[in-house]
């Protein structure tokens, strides 16, 4: 008798207060389906923001790479590159190194007494790292025993045309100057010829294509307008010497 | 019309009024609310969904087409990149050169009258070394006189010091100096 009246009073409350429990048991749905479904469409929603940025960024990047490349003159920078390679070859290239030295006496007027390296020896005791150069390639230089005898207008044109770019890159190092009696002055000093090989990869092709900076670019165009490439130079080499590598 | 005899002054039942009665049609209110908002937000959520995904795909389809652009135009990248390298390169030797000229023509300029310069060697260091002839003791003293006075912070040399001064065969003295490039002299 009890128990079909507890089974009443509970029927009663329930209709009574149907609205709430039906409230109630929404809500907690609604939470579920917040939970299951409204979050990880935000979440979709937030990586795919966020990829379309990264993705955004990159296409202005592979725009602006891809229309300078096409805009680019091919022919004429591969002309440019021959001409930067004539002042840093990717190899030793012991003729270059001659051409080079016979155009330092012919256009300073000193007369070269000496220029000894080894020839065939690149990477032993002949060659030495560039200073400041990049560890994830070679950048290698022949040193080259170098004397020369001339007016000292002669010694001073011969020094200033080392750092010149119209033909094979030298530099001095250890000169030694020494005034021979009037006006004649003999120069010794050690003769660098640097090369160096190639880069090793291009990068990947999203990655940013470098600009050439403002002294690289006054660089480029000084080696364009001046060096002969070398190359055409070597053909012109007549035979004749008795040594090979005498300098006379 | 109400009269006397027909209203009913017996006292109905009542309840008491609880915590459901009282805020039971709140609840509704705010379920329904909740409920209306989750479909709302739930159906934006499709929606933006839809569009970033669209989205995406149209970037990423017009960022394979670039990256085939690109990729046809390697050849030309490799030269770029290649001219650049060897630039840096290039400009990094260059730059490590001192003024051979100028430090002769520095050198000279300290010569004064009676001194003659024998000799100049400039080591990779900055050393230089500087073997002079002075044709008197009066010279000497003349260019030594010079060398102190004309010395100053701003000069481009310093630690100048003589290792040895001896008698010359030809009468005069022979003289070795030597002297340090300052890393900031501009001598390039």
């Amino acid at each position: 008798m009890e128990t079909s009246n507890d089974l009443k009073n509970i029927k009663e409350f329930a209709i009574r207060y149907k609205g709430a429990f039906m409230s109630l048991l929404v809500m907690v749905v609604v939470i579920l389906l917040i939970v299951g479904f409204l979050t990880p469409n935000i979440n979709s929603i937030q990586e795919s923001m966020a990829n379309m940025n990264a993705q955004g960024e990159k296409i202005i990047d592979l725009k602006k790479k891809a229309t300078f490349l096409s805009q680019t003159n091919k022919a004429k920078e591969a002309e440019n590159l021959k001409k930067i390679t004539t002042v840093l070859p990717e190899e030793k290239d012991v003729f270059t190194i001659f051409t080079g030295i016979d155009g330092l006496q012919n256009e300073s007027g000193v007369l070269v007494t000496e220029s000894d390296f080894k020839v065939g020896v690149i990477s032993t005791e002949s060659a030495v790292q560039a200073a400041g150069a990049s560890k994830k390639k070679k950048d290698m230089a022949v040193d080259i025993k170098f004397e020369a005898v001339g007016s000292k207008e002669a010694v001073i044109k011969l020094l200033n045309l080392l750092g010149s770019v119209k033909s094979r890159l030298f530099t001095a190092r250890d000169v030694n100057i020494e005034f021979i009696g009037g006006d004649q002055v003999r120069v010794g000093f050690i003769l660098s010829a640097y090369y160096s090989s190639f880069p090793v990869s291009l990068g990947s092709i999203d990655s940013n294509l470098a600009q050439l900076s403002p002294p690289l670019v006054s660089l480029k165009d000084l080696i364009q307008k001046e060096a002969v490439i070398t190359s055409e130079t070597v053909h012109s080499i007549t035979s004749g010497k008795s040594d090979l590598f005498s300098p006379r | 019309m109400k009269t006397l005899s027909n209203i009913n002054l017996i006292s109905t039942k009542t309840t008491p009024k609880g915590f459901w009665d009282k805020y039971g049609n709140v609840f509704v209110f705010i379920s329904s609310g909740i409920l209306i908002l989750f479909l709302i937000l739930y159906l934006a959520s499709f929606i933006l969904l839809s569009y970033y995904s669209n989205k995406l795909e149209a970037y990423n389809a017009e960022s394979a087409s670039l990256t085939q652009e690109i990729e046809s135009l390697r050849d030309t990248e490799a030269i770029l990149l290649t001219q650049k390298d060897k630039l840096t390169t290039i400009e990094q030797i260059r730059s490590g050169q001192p003024s051979f000229t100028t430090i002769l023509g520095d050198a000279e300029n300290y010569m004064t009258d009676g001194i003659s310069l024998l000799q100049l060697g400039i080591a990779r260091d900055g050393t230089l070394k500087a073997d002079l002839y002075a044709s008197s003791s009066a010279d000497l003293q003349r260019f030594v006189d010079n060398l102190v006075s004309n010395y100053d912070e701003s000069s481009k040399y310093t630690s100048f010091k003589t290792s040895e001064i001896k008698l010359s065969k030809e009468g005069g003295y022979d003289l070795a100096l030597q002297f340090q490039m300052k890393k900031d002299g501009n001598v390039k």
